[in-house]
């Protein structure tokens, strides 16, 4: 196949059309890419999340620059929401991550759209991140949309979690609250100089130092205070990210999260049969009721179509 | 193909800050169903090209207000076609002399919409060249 070719021969344009059928048809980029999924994973995967607006693009520029300014080269993933009454949807991470006259063999951002999936992230991800994986930077960003509490998919795709909160989000309460705020291997608290920046790094730490969670924890996530826009903070933050991969502890951490990854990979590849399946069946579908026995019926229709095939 | 997985990248060439037909623009295709990649304000020829191959876009739309669209209308379409990727197709808008249009045109813009088009023309030319392209 050609883009297999391509991605060998690591040609850019070859990845950019790899990544569009993996998002357009991922049960399809499955097929075509096996070689290259089967890979065990090469770079190290980065994943940024946390609400809109929180600056996590903004982040992402900087940790580009400090890379490449080290000779590493860097892929970026950025997902933006699509529209739930058009599919369309305006992709601009691009707009803030994008640093001029950078080397495009170096530096290679893709923007993505949600397409509908609520994890945070799209529904074709694992096997685009499969792809820039197999092409190979030394760093591999993940920017899921502007997420709220639940959308922690990023946790299943990335070695290292970030999450990025801003001042003002609530108290320590919110923060001890389950889905988002656990799946965070380091906190970013971004807009630092606002008030109540301190507080909420306050807060995160004593969180930290007093969940059961942690308690005797191999990893306890360390708290980084950062302005993206001024760059105050991003050395430390730089530093952090750059040397995780040679921790003792985070390696063992990272043991975990692979075969966790592996699990997602199926699991999430299982899941785009099904909602194909679904939503051929909601076709079939002219009932303007909703009843449990309509459902079953439906459940039935897929299971009969998929032994069809 | 199937809409909404249609990629156009609307970006602000050369020095010109003057962004709200591009945002506009952006935001209707978007509201079409398309998958819009917005790059902002004062882009380079050669940063636009990078962008649109690694967005794999299928359009490249481009606003101009500055005066300077016979320099860096033609220079993204020559850039373009060095790169190998000539079949990514070139439109533009902005305060864009009649006069200019056929120039332009001769340059490998395959279409100019001036003030006071309509949406609806844009997305007439979108769908008009994809159903072109698959014959």
């Amino acid at each position: 196949m050609q883009l297999i070719e391509g991605l060998k021969r690591r040609d850019l344009r070859a990845l950019a059309k790899a990544i569009s059928l993996a998002e357009n048809d991922p049960l399809k980029a499955e097929e075509v890419f096996g070689e290259v999924i089967s890979q065990p994973p090469m770079s190290f995967k980065v994943g940024l999340t946390g609400p809109p607006g929180s600056g996590k693009s903004t982040l992402i520029r900087n940790i580009v620059s400090r890379a490449v300014e080290e000779n590493m080269s860097v892929g970026v993933l950025a997902v933006d929401p699509s529209s739930p009454f058009s599919g369309g949807a305006l992709l601009a991470d691009r707009l803030r991550i994008a640093i001029p006259n950078l080397d495009p063999s170096k530096v290679f951002i893709r923007s993505l759209s949600s397409r509908g999936h609520l994890g945070g992230l799209s529904p074709g991800i694992v096997v685009s991140v499969k792809l820039m994986d197999y092409y190979g930077f030394d760093l591999l960003l993940l920017e899921t949309v502007g997420v709220g509490q639940a959308e922690v998919e990023v946790m299943y795709l990335a070695d290292l979690v970030g999450v990025v909160l801003v001042p003002n989000l609530g108290d320590d309460i919110q923060a001890m609250k389950s889905g988002l705020m656990e799946v965070a291997d380091l906190f970013v608290v971004n807009k630092c100089t606002l008030q109540g920046a301190e507080k909420l790094r306050l807060e995160l730490e004593s969180l930290i130092e007093n969940s059961p969670r942690f308690q005797n924890a191999l990893w306890k996530p360390p708290v980084f205070s950062t302005d993206a826009l001024t760059g105050e903070g991003l050395e430390e933050l730089w530093a952090f990210i750059k040397n995780s991969p040679r921790d003792e502890n985070f390696l063992k951490l990272l043991e975990k999260k692979r075969k966790r990854q592996v699990h997602f990979q199926i699991y999430q590849s299982l899941l785009n049969y099904f909602r194909l399946k679904a939503e051929d069946a909601m076709k079939l579908l002219s009932l303007d009721y909703y009843s449990p026995t309509v459902v079953r019926e439906l459940i039935k229709k897929i299971l009969e179509g998929r032994e069809e095939e | 193909m199937e809409k909404g997985k249609v990629r156009i990248l609307i970006a602000k060439v050369g020095l010109d800050g003057h962004d709200r037909g591009a945002k506009y623009i952006a935001q209707a295709l978007r509201d079409k169903g398309y998958e819009v990649i917005y790059t902002g304000i004062r882009q380079t020829p050669e940063d636009i090209v990078k962008a649109a191959i690694q967005e794999d876009a299928q359009f490249v739309g481009l606003s101009l207000l500055s005066g300077a669209h016979n320099q860096l209308f033609p220079k993204v379409v020559q850039l373009l076609k060095e790169k190998g990727a000539e079949d990514i197709v070139v439109f533009g808008g902005g305060v864009i002399p009649a006069d200019d249009i056929p120039f332009l045109k001769s340059q490998g813009i395959k279409e100019i919409f001036p003030p006071g088009t309509t949406i609806d023309e844009v997305v007439d030319f979108i769908e008009k060249t994809l159903k072109d392209a698959a014959h």
